[in-house]
């Protein structure tokens, strides 16, 4: 690469850095989307952040008055737990907390609900906590069937022209669908059949139906007006019946981050300081080589932001800052590896250029086996833990990958595009020293 | 200079770590972790107002703190809410808040304002509150399938000897860590996990860059008739700076969450250092001295 193809990369990998940094920190009027939602925020103040780092709700639910602990006997407390786990991180509380608790032998079970107070927290208490058996009645109010004919209920999203529509998919087992078209076939010529869906008291849906509307075995619900929250919600309730008991839901209770106050502005300044400490650190001990890879470091770190933003439902908790943490450590570490390797080279009669590049050659295999092998490890821990864990494993994944990238691809443009800018210097921006050089600096 | 000699270090380096992970055992089976309050059996009393006090909630709270040490309660953490009409207390022990304890509270509180204002309410946690540490079993299974398949991925390419030490030093290095946030009693969050899987990984990330050295040493002619222990010892120096580097890069990362970030971060900002610490140690100190001697033994057969 000569100077002048040398100075105009420079130009567009530092607008391409300005961009994305503008992008991750300032708040602009340009919006984009995300889950479906317009924002107007920057990508770190747009992230989706959990209870320790934002703030959580808590909710008591309580069983009815009406019903006295020896009627619910049958209530086992852990199943109920599981039950609202389930349709807690069914609605993306991935790292929420159900507590069953009583005052004494003799009271009822109550529950205490602690979830991140997201916008919708309100709204998916309420379907969170419903009870009752999930029915499929037609307009007149007559009974068809019950859960036990339902097959699946999920959550399924379309995208045409940039345009996306939530629908739930419900499909039923044969005789369901025997009984739906048998329902729907009696209906008088002229008229539209009604399906109703209730769940103990209260109705999920109501719409009219024709035969054509059922498509093998399963009812497309939704369409252009119906939000990804609200398809979830269905989804869900249709998925999972209602609860045995009525419950009562307390009123809500704010708190704090379980990390304390601002957590979340602490942790980020906490390591943005650390990071650039970290560059410092490294233009200090490797000089040019130093400054190379900490500018990597940085337009990881600022990738692994925008990753946050672009892969869906992703909430980050303190697990998934110390995944990020963990990933950019691997990052620094291959760094390591790779500018211990330059100097090696060099020390050994390479000229600079060829130092680089020989370097990156024989690290090549020493950090993609190292990356493969943890990517392994967290696409394992994605599929085998959730809560803390999984957010562990998501962005430690993302990092691991990004990670592998950058250190082997950026890195290297990054120094291949610094060589010719310092000529004949090069040795010298990027601290490098002959074996004999060594030498004679150690006698002195 | 004098070459470092790995399998010396090794007897040194394994006696010192069998120590510590056998005490750190005895101190889990006994006591358990440290946990932080909410992710352990605990009890949270409740003293809330009907509406805003301004100062007089500072006196609510000085009265429900003077029943507290009455009853020679001490709670470990303390929560304004609801806009500062409430106060949360939480102590450790599902029991530790007696009936007769929060009545005596309620009734000074019903002394000290009027009657229908300030309300006590106590709710009791068993073990398994916030982030139950039951999913580590799920995080071991994973562990256990890596674990599997980087054994054999290693055994592929750098031979058994390098597989074995490369399996010692991996589990040496999480067990090592976990053990020693027993014995010192560190306060154990819901990252805890997290940390633990990272300790994993740097175990693995140190061990195969050791593996990886040692493999170009010795495909270097001049090292043709070296022995295994031999190789090590010259390829040590630059494993050992770049696991310096690594380590001093986490230790200030890690210092970066200790001076700012509230006290459940710093909690695993503590824990970061301690698992990195490990699993640096028992690479330089374990994998080179351990591979040595597997390879002598491969020799031998």
């Amino acid at each position: 690469m000569n100077r002048k193809k040398s100075i105009a990369l420079l130009i567009v990998v530092s607008v391409v850095i300005a961009l994305l940094a503008v992008a991750a920190f300032a708040q602009f009027r340009i919006p984009f989307y995300k889950n479906g939602t317009r924002i107007y925020q920057s990508f770190l103040g747009a992230i989706e952040l959990d209870g320790d780092l934002e703030g959580s709700v808590a909710y008591e639910l309580t069983l009815k008055e009406d019903i006295s602990a020896a009627d619910t006997g049958d209530v086992d407390p852990e199943e109920v737990v599981k039950t609202l786990e389930y349709r807690l991180e069914a609605l993306g509380y991935a790292s929420s907390a159900v507590t069953a608790y009583r005052e004494s032998e003799t009271d009822n079970w109550s529950f205490r609900i602690e979830m991140r107070a997201s916008d919708t927290y309100a709204e998916d208490i309420e379907v969170v906590a419903r009870y009752g058996e999930l029915e499929f009645t037609d307009g007149s109010g007559a009974y068809l069937f019950g859960r036990d004919m339902v097959r699946s209920a999920k959550y399924i999203a379309q995208t045409v022209a940039a345009q996306t529509t939530h629908y739930v998919e419900l499909a039923f087992t044969d005789e369901g669908i025997d009984e739906l078209e048998a329902a729907i076939a009696a209906v008088e010529d002229g008229e539209a059949f009604t399906l109703t869906i209730t769940l103990g008291d209260t109705q999920l849906f109501s719409g009219k139906l024709t035969e054509d509307t059922l498509s093998q075995n399963a009812l497309y619900i939704g369409g252009e007006n119906t939000t990804e929250t609200a398809a979830r919600q269905l989804a869900l309730q249709i998925a999972s019946g209602g609860l045995a008991y009525e419950y009562e839901i307390g009123d809500p209770m704010l708190s704090a981050p379980l990390l304390g106050e601002n957590a979340a502005s602490l942790v980020f300044w906490g390591c943005l300081a650390a990071l650039l400490v970290i560059i410092v650190a490294m233009v200090f001990a490797y000089g040019g080589l130093g400054l190379i890879s900490g500018v990597t470091l940085f337009f990881f770190g600022l990738m692994e932001i925008t990753m946050l933003i672009l892969v869906p439902g992703i909430v980050l908790n303190f697990a998934g800052v110390l995944g990020i943490f963990a990933a950019l450590l691997l990052s620094a570490d291959s760094l390591a590896v790779i500018m211990h390797r330059v100097r090696e080279e060099y020390r050994n009669g390479k000229t600079a250029k060829a130092a680089v590049k020989t370097a990156y050659r024989r690290s090549w295999l020493t950090i993609v086996e190292t990356d493969a092998v943890l990517a392994a490890g967290a696409l394992l821990m994605y599929f085998l833990c959730k809560g803390y864990a999984n957010c562990f494993a998501i962005t430690f994944g993302i990092g691991v990958a990004l990670s592998a990238l950058i250190t082997m691809f950026v890195s290297y443009l990054f120094a291949s595009m610094a060589l010719p800018l310092f000529g004949g210097k090069s040795e010298k921006f990027l601290k490098l020293k002959r074996a004999e050089q060594k030498e004679e600096a150690a006698e002195v | 200079m004098k070459k470092f000699d790995s399998v010396k270090s090794l007897k040194i380096f394994a006696a010192i770590a069998l120590a510590i992970i056998v005490a750190g055992a005895f101190i889990l089976g006994f006591f358990g972790y440290n946990r932080d309050v909410r992710s352990a059996a605990h009890c949270e009393v409740k003293v809330s107002a009907e509406e805003n006090f301004g100062d007089v909630n500072e006196n609510m709270t000085a009265a429900a703190e003077a029943a507290f040490a009455e009853y020679g309660l001490k709670y470990v953490y303390k929560e304004t809410m609801d806009d500062g009409r409430a106060v949360l207390y939480l102590f450790k022990g599902e029991s530790s808040v007696s009936d007769e304890a929060v009545a005596s509270l309620q009734s000074r509180l019903d002394e000290a304002f009027s009657s229908s204002t300030v309300e006590v309410t106590a709710a009791r946690y068993g073990a398994e509150g916030y982030a139950d540490l039951g999913e580590m079993w799920w995080a071991l299974l994973a562990a256990g399938i890596l674990f599997v398949v980087a054994f054999f991925y290693m055994a592929l390419r750098y031979k058994w000897a390098a597989a074995f030490a490369f399996a010692i030093t991996a589990a040496g290095g999480t067990a090592l860590a976990a053990m020693l946030c027993a014995l010192t009693r560190v306060v154990i969050t819901p990252a805890f996990l997290a940390v633990m899987a990272a300790a994993f990984a740097f175990s693995a990330v140190f061990a195969l860059y050791f593996a990886n050295v040692v493999w170009e040493d010795k495909k270097n002619v001049a090292n043709e008739s070296a022995s295994a222990a031999a190789i090590v010892s010259g390829a040590f120096r630059e494993v050992f700076l770049k696991t310096l580097a690594t380590f001093v890069a986490a230790v200030i990362l890690a210092a970066g969450l200790l001076l700012l970030a509230p006290v459940g971060a710093k909690y695993a900002a503590v824990q970061f250092i301690v698992c990195l610490a490990c699993a640096a140690a028992f690479t330089l100190f374990g994998y080179g001295g351990l591979y040595a001697v597997f390879a002598k033994k491969n020799q031998k057969k």
